[in-house]
């Protein structure tokens, strides 16, 4: 071993955020144009940059989730790079009880399969593993 | 020549962690380049002692041959 890097999330892979969906429970709603949320921004939080009020409410597609009556909207960067920014409303923490803070199980998930799906294309054999604290190791063998 | 095998583990919360097994050099960010472009962007990016093995390995085997 002799390199190691440390990458953040991006989502870019719609392909891969529907078997993210797929892998936790939850279902990705192709081309569905609102998501379920409050309905009226409050101020009470920043809106997230480049996006205004009126935003809200408004995606590209929406992921549901089971035992959450409010619903993820997958849209369109607003920062000129490719992929998407998910938004919800975190209000009455149902979305967070089943995705955990932040979403990370849906994030970790769209890691999962965003990796395999790019090692499988570049030829590589994948095999899952996961630790006792959660995390997901794949051994990509050329 | 056979790629290097890549060991890439996704924390809970999300945080991506590519290593480079048996790779040497250069050849091991670029074992990785693609997988980490389409991730997302990379926020740490660092050699293991092994990294420097094969550019010590040339520089002695240089000297020795003059």
């Amino acid at each position: 071993m002799s390199h190691v890097a440390k990458i953040e999330i991006e989502i870019k892979d719609l392909v891969a955020l529907v078997a993210a969906c797929r892998r936790i429970g939850c279902t990705l709603v192709q081309g569905q144009r609102t998501y379920a949320w409050y309905g009226h921004h409050v101020g009470d939080y920043p809106l997230p940059e480049g996006f205004k009020a009126e935003d809200m409410g408004h995606c590209e597609h929406a992921i549901r989730v089971p035992g959450a009556d409010y619903e993820i909207g997958v849209v369109a960067r607003r920062d000129g790079k490719p992929g998407y920014t998910l938004l919800w409303d975190f209000w009455g923490g149902q979305l967070a009880r089943q995705l955990g803070p932040n979403g990370q199980k849906l994030v970790q998930a769209y890691g999962i399969e965003a990796a395999k799906s790019v090692a499988r294309k570049q030829g590589y054999a994948v095999t899952e593993t996961t630790k006792p604290n959660g995390a997901v190791v794949l051994q990509l063998r050329g | 020549m056979s790629k290097p095998n890549i060991e890439v583990t996704i924390e809970p919360d999300g945080t991506i962690v590519t290593k480079v097994i048996g790779g040497r050099g250069w050849t091991c960010r670029d074992a990785t380049k693609a997988l980490r472009e389409a991730l997302g962007t990379t926020v740490e990016d660092k050699p293991l002692p092994e990294f420097f093995q094969q550019v010590t390995t040339s520089a002695t085997i240089k000297h020795g041959s003059k």
